[in-house]
C-alpha cells in the first residue's frame, strides 16, 4: 500500500504520526501499536518522513502564486493577465521564456468560486505584493502586466518597492492606461472597439500562416462572451464577477508617478496612443516594438508568444548590464 | 519540447504538387493518438488514480486515460483546469488548488496531492487519553 494508505490506516487506530526534526513521533493509546506494527513504521520509515514532508509544504504553499516555470536563478517574472485575472494566459509564454527564466503567473482570488474578488487595484497590489515577499523575500523581482493586468501590475511594482524589494523593471505588455478602460464603458465606444476587433482578427488570420489559422480561429470563438455564455455555471460566474470587478477597479484607479523603470512591450510598430501615455508618469521607459500588423490578442499565442518572450529576454539583459 | 505522442507512418500523405499534405497529415494523427488511447488499458494503479482519471475522461471527453498523461498535452485549457479542480475538490472533499493541477499535471501526480490533502484533513484527530509515544 502506499504510505498515504497505510497512514490513513493508522489514523483509523488513532495512532498519530508527525515530524520531529529527522524523526517520526508515533503517539497511540496504550497497546495499539503492537511488534508487527512497530516494525512496519520503522520499514517505512524513510518514506513517511518524506510523505509528511511533501504534506508540511502543501500546507504552507501560496495557491495564488502559480509556478508556470519555475527552474532558473534569474530574477523570477511575476505576471498578471488580464481582467479575468488567469494566470493560464502566460503559458505559451512560459514554454518560452527560457529554462533559466522563472516564471510565475499571479491568480486572482475569486477566480475559483471559492473567494469574493478584490475590488481595489490598490488591494489587488498590497494582495500580491504581501505574497510575493514572503514568497520570494531576497532579491530582485521582475512584474509583468498584459491588457489590464498592466494596471494591476503598475499598482504591485509600487507596491513591492515600497516594502523594499528590488523591481529589476516593470513590463507592461499590450496594456492600455487605466483611463482607455472608462472610455469603454461607452456604448458606442464599445461598438467602434467591437468593429475594429474583427477588423483586427480579420487581419490577423491573413497574416498566420495556414497551418495556424483554424486554431487562431478557434481560439477567438471559444472565448466565453460574457455575460451572454453565463447560464448557471459557478465557475463563469466567478470568472465574470472578477472580470467586472476587476474592470471597474481599472476604471476607478490614479496611478501614481513611478521611480522605477518600466518596459514597454507594445504589439506593433504603430501601437494604440493609449499604451504610450504611461511615459507621461515614468521616468525611465523603453519601448519594445512587436511586428508590423500585430495586435494585443497574439503577443501570448503562438507563434508571436516565441517574438515576446524574447522581448522579454532582451529587457532583462538590458536590466542588468545597466 | 519533449513529443507527448509518436504517430508511425507507413507513407506520408501528398498533396497534388507532391508536397507532404498537412491538413491529412493533422487528420491522421489526430485519429490515431486517439485511437490509441481508446485500446490503451488505463495503467492507473490506485483508487484516488482511478477516479481522477474517470473525471479526466468525462471532462475532457476522453475514452481513457493513463497514470502519467498529462492533462493540458491532452487539452486542458484554463476553464477546464478550473472544472476539474473543482470536481476533485468536491469528490474527495480536500482543497485542492489549480497551482497543484499546474505544479503536478498527470493523474499520478494529482492522486498524489489528492492523497496528501486527505491525509492532512484527518491527522490530528484522535483520543489525547493514556497514550505512549514511540520515536523513530
Amino acid at each position: 500500500v502506499s504510505a498515504a494508505t497505510f497512514l490513513l490506516e493508522l489514523n483509523e487506530l488513532d495512532i498519530r504520526v508527525s515530524l520531529d526534526g529527522n524523526q517520526l513521533r508515533c503517539d497511540a493509546a496504550s497497546g495499539v501499536m503492537t511488534p508487527e506494527l512497530r516494525e512496519r513504521l520503522r520499514q517505512r520509515k524513510s518514506e513517511i518522513v518524506e510523505f509528511l514532508r511533501e504534506v508540511d509544504a502543501l500546507a504552507t504553499q501560496e495557491r495564488n502564486i502559480i509556478p508556470l516555470q519555475a527552474r532558473g536563478n534569474r530574477a523570477p517574472i511575476f505576471a498578471i493577465g488580464g481582467h479575468r485575472g488567469d494566470a493560464f494566459v502566460f503559458r505559451a509564454l512560459a514554454q518560452h521564456i527560457g529554462e533559466d527564466q522563472p516564471l510565475y503567473g499571479l491568480q486572482f482570488p475569486g477566480s475559483d468560486a471559492k473567494s469574493d474578488p478584490l475590488t481595489t487595484i490598490p488591494e489587488l497590489g498590497a494582495f500580491f505584493a504581501d505574497r510575493i515577499r514572503a514568497f520570494h523575500p531576497d532579491g530582485p523581482v521582475i512584474v509583468a502586466g498584459y491588457c489590464s493586468g498592466g494596471t494591476v501590475a503598475f499598482e504591485l511594482a509600487q507596491q513591492l518597492r515600497s516594502r523594499g524589494a528590488e523591481v529589476l523593471f516593470l513590463a507592461l505588455l499590450a496594456a492600455p492606461y487605466p483611463n482607455w478602460f472608462d472610455g469603454m464603458q461607452k456604448p458606442y465606444r464599445r461598438a467602434v472597439h467591437k468593429f475594429q476587433a474583427v477588423v483586427r482578427h480579420a487581419r490577423a488570420v491573413c497574416a498566420l500562416a495556414h497551418e495556424h489559422r483554424l486554431a487562431y480561429v478557434a481560439r477567438v470563438l471559444s472565448r466565453p462572451r460574457f455575460p451572454n455564455q453565463l447560464g448557471s455555471d459557478p465557475l463563469l460566474i466567478a470568472q465574470n464577477r472578477v472580470a467586472s470587478a476587476t474592470i471597474k477597479a481599472v476604471c476607478d484607479y490614479e496611478p501614481a508617478p513611478y521611480p522605477g523603470r518600466v518596459n514597454l512591450l507594445l504589439p506593433s510598430n504603430r501601437p494604440p496612443s493609449t499604451m504610450l501615455d504611461w511615459q507621461n508618469i515614468v521616468e525611465n521607459s523603453d519601448k519594445f516594438f512587436g511586428p508590423a500588423g500585430g495586435h494585443a490578442d497574439m503577443m501570448l499565442s503562438e507563434p508571436f508568444v516565441r517574438m515576446t518572450a524574447d522581448l522579454l529576454r532582451s529587457c532583462y539583459e538590458t536590466a542588468v548590464s545597466r | 519540447m519533449v513529443p507527448s505522442h509518436f504517430v508511425l507512418m507507413e507513407k506520408f500523405p501528398l498533396t497534388l504538387n507532391g508536397k507532404v499534405d498537412r491538413r491529412a497529415l493533422q487528420a491522421s494523427d489526430l485519429a490515431q493518438v486517439q485511437s490509441s488511447k481508446i485500446s490503451m488499458q488505463a495503467s492507473t494503479n490506485t483508487d484516488t488514480e482511478r477516479t481522477i482519471a474517470s473525471i479526466w475522461c468525462e471532462l475532457l471527453n476522453l475514452k481513457s486515460v493513463s497514470a502519467n498523461d498529462d492533462f493540458f498535452e491532452l487539452g486542458g485549457k484554463s476553464l477546464m483546469a478550473m472544472r476539474v479542480v473543482a470536481r476533485i475538490c468536491q469528490t474527495f472533499d480536500v482543497d485542492l488548488t489549480i497551482r497543484n493541477l499546474f505544479e503536478h499535471p498527470t493523474v499520478a501526480g494529482l492522486a498524489k496531492i489528492v492523497d496528501q490533502l486527505s491525509w492532512m484533513k484527518t491527522r490530528g484527530s484522535g483520543s489525547s487519553a493514556d497514550r505512549e509515544v514511540l520515536r523513530l
